[in-house]
């Protein structure tokens, strides 16, 4: 079983080349992500496993794969705990 | 002083634009003056991608300071979103329908990346009949409003609308037409509400005016709003006409029926002139070409006169209002205005008429 991750809808966000400022539902505390958590955000645009993230990220950032899953999964996970990004279980 | 790049700014992007940029970062003063204009103008993402493109030359630091101006430009206009949403939500609960002005739905409806169109404050428009039950529920949301009305249903009845501080201390603009003045009481205000523009927030549809009436909103805004006007709402005009999909003959035919066609060629041919756009488009040849009349002539002054105020438009209101009723009904309350409104204003008719009449004389005396 595979979970996806994608941006919450509910997420308010501007993003410019090298910043990404986000709202989450509820919050009033605006949080900015900036290099590799910038570049996250692109990726979940659409759903995407944490292994099709880190495999996206380590061709950009010429890493490998398992670093960046492990750099990666904290992040994903606060941001879930935020309510910006939801998780979708299930995936095939 | 005002940088005199800031209208290059202003113009980042625009294809047709023939303004330059300096060819070498700018010293530290200039640098400051040009930030100091930027924030005054709104004006922090399209500093910010002049900087990232390459068309303005930055140091290291200067670049830096840039993407923290505009991090905070956009956090600011997260939390007014959050606001926006909120309050269409809890209008809608009360039954009264609403629309986006300008800031968020302009970012969202015209530019191709909402970033580069910072705003301020939050925008709505609500029918006339609504409006006072449109008040009563954002006051129920704890807003607090930020100038009383001369007397009860002045503001439904003549106003532009009303200013409220959210309890988190944002502005919030609650509108029923655009401006205030002759201009503003020549607006058909049930045609505002046809063909509206949705477009997503935070998983929310929301709805703003048509593009042909977004762009009236930024040549009423551009050429009546700010004395002196604004960089934001040419670039506005700029945007709409050279990406936007704005209907050319509904926009005259708009302009034409709401008397305003003065206004929209003044901020036509402000926003090429000051933007140096080269591009002829059938609505800037005919702006660059429209003869204002002597009487419109007279009406823009009352708007574009440094020191014209509350005061010398509402007196020019008078004239724009058809019924003599509706006349008597806006001389008395603000002649004889209930006792909140009076608060920290001038205590008495005399000292009301005083004023009106200097600042009138004053108005005239500028011209």
């Amino acid at each position: 079983m595979n979970a996806a991750y994608h941006r919450s809808p509910h997420v308010l966000w501007r993003g410019s080349a090298s910043r990404i400022v986000l709202l989450g539902p509820g919050s009033q505390n605006p949080l900015v992500m900036t290099g590799a958590g910038a570049a996250l955000w692109e990726v979940l645009e659409q759903p995407v496993t944490l292994d099709g993230a880190a495999t996206h990220l380590a061709g950009r950032y010429e890493v490998s794969e398992e670093k960046v899953a492990g750099d990666i999964r904290p992040l994903l996970d606060e941001l879930v705990a935020l309510q910006v990004v939801q998780r979708v279980e299930d995936q095939p | 002083m005002t940088s005199v790049w800031l209208p290059s700014v202003a113009a980042t992007g625009l294809p047709g634009s023939m303004l330059e940029m300096p060819g070498h970062p700018l010293e530290a003063a200039e640098w400051s003056e040009l930030v100091e204009g930027v924030i005054a103008e709104r004006l922090a993402g399209l500093l910010l991608e002049a900087v990232e493109s390459g068309s303005l030359p930055a140091t290291d630091s200067q670049r830096e300071s840039v993407i923290d101006l505009h991090v905070q430009s956009m956090a600011t206009v997260l939390l007014l979103e959050r606001c926006l949403l909120a309050t269409v939500e809890a209008l809608g609960e009360a039954g009264i329908p609403s629309l986006v002005l300008k800031g968020s739905a302009v970012a969202h409806l015209d530019y191709s990346n909402p970033s580069l169109r910072p705003f301020a404050d939050v925008d709505i428009l609500v029918r006339s009949q609504h409006f006072d039950m449109a008040v009563e529920t954002l006051t129920s949301l704890g807003c607090a409003r930020q100038y009383p009305e001369p007397r009860r249903s002045f503001d439904r009845r003549f106003g532009k609308g009303t200013s409220f501080t959210t309890p988190s201390g944002l502005e919030l603009d609650l509108h029923r037409t655009f401006v205030m003045g002759p201009y503003g009481l020549s607006i058909d205000l049930e045609q505002l509400w046809e063909d509206p523009q949705a477009f997503t927030l935070g998983g929310q549809q929301l709805h703003g005016l048509s593009a042909e009436k977004r762009l009236l909103h930024a040549c009423y805004h551009s050429t009546l709003g700010d004395v002196p006007p604004k960089l934001m709402p040419r670039r506005d005009i700029a945007e709409m006409l050279l990406y936007g999909d704005a209907d050319t003959d509904r926009v005259l035919e708009l302009a034409r029926a709401w008397r305003a066609e003065a206004v929209l060629a003044h901020a036509v041919r402000s926003a090429w002139q000051t933007l140096s756009i080269a591009d002829s488009l059938r609505l800037s040849s005919w702006a660059a070409t429209y003869q204002t009349s002597e009487r419109d002539q007279k009406s823009l002054e009352i708007y574009l006169t440094q020191g014209s105020n509350y005061t010398t438009r509402s007196l020019a209101a008078i004239s724009a209002l058809p019924r003599w009723r509706d006349r008597m009904s806006f001389m008395a309350a603000l002649a004889w205005p209930q006792r909140e409104y009076l608060d920290g204003r001038h205590r008495n008719f005399a000292a009301r008429l005083r004023y009106g009449l200097t600042e009138a004389v004053r108005g005239r005396a500028t011209r």
